[in-house]
């Protein structure tokens, strides 16, 4: 068996997996913590993108997130539109913010890039406390409508009030997100992404529009952040302007750097492993934030390439296979 | 005018805190090429340091912001050996997680050593106003602007006129070159990271007695930092001592004269027009 007809098979088995959850699984409790997991894997991918693809370490990845949330909220809150082109409109909203926040900051590389973006998230997370006549203000929304049902052909109308329904949903959006972030990496564009990531110097000798393309991959990134925010509005149902805050950005970058750094599979590990374990060490809640700090530092001195590089390297390891380790997938 | 003149003031001594933690985070960056995060966090020890040697054990405020500044920066030797040196081959953004790392754990400890409570450190100078001009200035403010200054030029002193110093300088100008004359580059991270950190906790002691002190009053100051540096260019020292200077009076005199109720905004916002105008900061190079 090559490595790449078990990785085929690996991911059929994962999803067959996912779908036949609900079927195995009547407690309400972890169904919950798998569609949180879920959602946040939708902003890793995001994140994944930017940090893995380009290289480039965004924390305004909250505020895009928090933009998607609050455009799909308000529409279906404000003006009671229906959720589906509201959704549509949070992936607009979020590459819009991408397009926006990417303009100025993308013009920075390395920390310079790193605390533009910070400062840009924190402009917007301000202006969704201060506007109240928008926004809510602090108080934040409240009762955000479940997905409105959505009109199949030769099926009917799928209603979203269940949870396993909801489970379906953000497991379809996740799916999604995977296969797109996948087809755009293998293309042309994808190698023009890498390209500009081992050597932007060399990259844009040889033609390759290094902003525009870092710009894209903004866009983007932003556009599926927004869908995320857009889905996590609508499963708590609450939306507050902590949602678009620094401590999204930080979750998302963890779940990447946890679960595997420019890898396909990694970002996804990264937020069910960390959606799913503090769960378990629940009892600890004043300690949860100390063992975050610990595993970020010990992940990143022991396991830079997080666990899915890890389980790769005994993978290869175990195979004495001759191939040497790279250090992107 | 009189409010001008306090805000002016305020502007100052706030700025001057700033470039403070702005000239320890550019140093270590110069040397080290890790965007230290957790530096604010290390202020806010450094604040807790002086405040329980000036309540509990009545130790004269001075001489507690000077053991702190000691303290934090055995504590910075120890971060760099055990934390930034083992991931010192490895890419940029993984030295900045690495500092997110510390920056929680610097956090969460001391909220469960301390709890989340706002403490004010007690000062001799606090009930002493001067009036000047009509602004009204309490004494300690004055000699925060005082400790501020004279902690730049014992900076300056010590990267001008030492032999350590000057290998500091040398590994964050040319580093290759630095180390093929025969300077450890290890014992200067380490030498770099205790003087940031003890700068770092100057600026914690000396904020101290203004602001409050509190388990997350480091994220601020941080990200005002880097506002700084960005503004100043890395890796610049003067930069960082104005651009903390005019931070600190941008922010004092909007909050003054548009509203107060945005404060933390106006740092943010003038960050975005100077790098939508000047992407390489208002003194930076090319980068």
């Amino acid at each position: 068996m090559t490595a790449r007809q078990a990785r085929w098979l690996l991911t059929c088995g994962l999803l067959g997996l996912g779908v036949a959850v609900p079927a195995l699984i009547s407690n309400t409790y972890i169904l919950h913590l798998l569609v949180m997991s879920c959602i946040w894997a939708i902003l890793a991918v995001s994140m994944n993108l930017m940090l893995g693809v380009t290289g480039l370490l965004s924390l305004a990845h909250g505020a895009l997130f928090g933009i998607g949330g609050y455009t799909s909220a308000l529409l279906v809150v404000r003006t009671g539109m229906n959720f589906w082109p509201a959704l549509g409109l949070a992936a607009v909203a979020g590459g819009l913010g991408g397009l926006v926040i990417g303009l100025p900051t993308l013009r920075t590389r390395g920390p310079y890039f790193v605390i533009s973006s910070l400062c840009f998230g924190l402009v917007v997370q301000i202006m969704m406390d201060k506007w109240e006549d928008l926004t809510f203000g602090p108080l934040g929304i409240t009762s955000i409508p479940v997905a409105s049902p959505l009109p199949v052909p030769g099926i009917g109308r799928i209603t979203f009030e269940s949870l396993p329904a909801q489970y379906y949903l953000v497991l379809a959006v996740l799916i999604l997100a995977v296969f797109l972030v996948r087809r755009v990496v293998d293309s042309r564009v994808g190698r023009a992404f890498h390209a500009i990531r081992v050597n932007e110097d060399l990259a844009e000798a040889l033609g390759v529009p290094a902003m525009r393309l870092a710009l894209l991959a903004f866009v983007l990134s932003g556009m599926i952040a927004g869908v995320a925010g857009s889905l996590y509005a609508m499963y708590i149902t609450y939306l507050n302007p902590s949602d678009a805050g620094f401590w999204v950005s930080l979750n998302g970058i963890l779940f990447v750097v946890v679960g595997g750094v420019g890898t396909v599979a990694g970002p996804i590990v990264g937020a069910f492993v960390m959606t799913i374990l503090p769960e378990t060490f629940r009892l600890f809640e004043e300690f949860r934030l100390l063992i975050f700090g610990l595993l970020l530092i010990v992940v990143i001195i022991f396991f830079p390439q997080g666990i899915v590089g890890g389980v790769r390297r005994f993978w290869r390891f175990a195979r004495r296979s001759p191939e040497r380790t790279t250090p992107h997938a | 005018m009189e409010l001008f003149l306090q805000q002016v003031a305020n502007g100052i001594m706030v700025g001057g805190v700033y470039g403070l933690v702005a000239l320890g985070l550019t140093l270590i960056y110069g040397v080290l090429y890790i965007p230290n995060f957790a530096l604010g966090h290390q202020a806010m020890i450094g604040a807790y340091i002086t405040f329980f040697l000036v309540s509990l054990y009545r130790v004269n405020y001075f001489l507690a912001v000077a053991i702190a500044m000691a303290v934090m920066a055995l504590l910075g030797v120890a971060i760099e050996r055990l934390i930034f040196r083992p991931i010192k081959d490895a890419p940029h953004v993984n030295g900045f997680i690495a500092a997110f790392g510390l920056l929680f754990l610097l956090e969460s400890s001391s909220l469960i050593a301390w709890g989340a409570s706002y403490r004010k450190i007690e000062t001799a100078y606090d009930s002493q106003v001067l009036t000047i001009l009509g602004a009204h200035l309490p004494l300690q403010r004055i000699m925060v602007v005082v400790a501020v200054i004279v902690i730049f030029i014992a900076i300056q002193l010590f990267l001008r006129r030492t032999m350590a110093g000057a290998a500091l300088r040398a590994v964050s100008q040319q580093r290759e070159a630095a180390l093929l004359v025969g300077i450890d580059g290890d014992r200067v991270a380490s030498l770099t990271m205790a003087v940031g950190s003890a700068l770092a906790a100057a600026a914690g002691g000396l904020i101290g007695p203004v602001i409050l002190v509190f388990p997350t009053m480091g994220s601020m100051l941080i990200v005002k930092a880097f506002v700084i540096i960005i503004l100043g260019g890395m890796g610049s020292v003067a930069g960082a001592i104005v651009g903390g200077f005019l931070l600190g009076l941008v922010e004092s005199l909007a909050s003054g004269f548009i509203s107060p109720s945005y404060k933390d905004l106006y740092a943010f916002l003038f960050l975005v027009i100077v790098l939508a105008v000047r992407p390489t900061g208002l003194f930076g190079r090319a980068h």
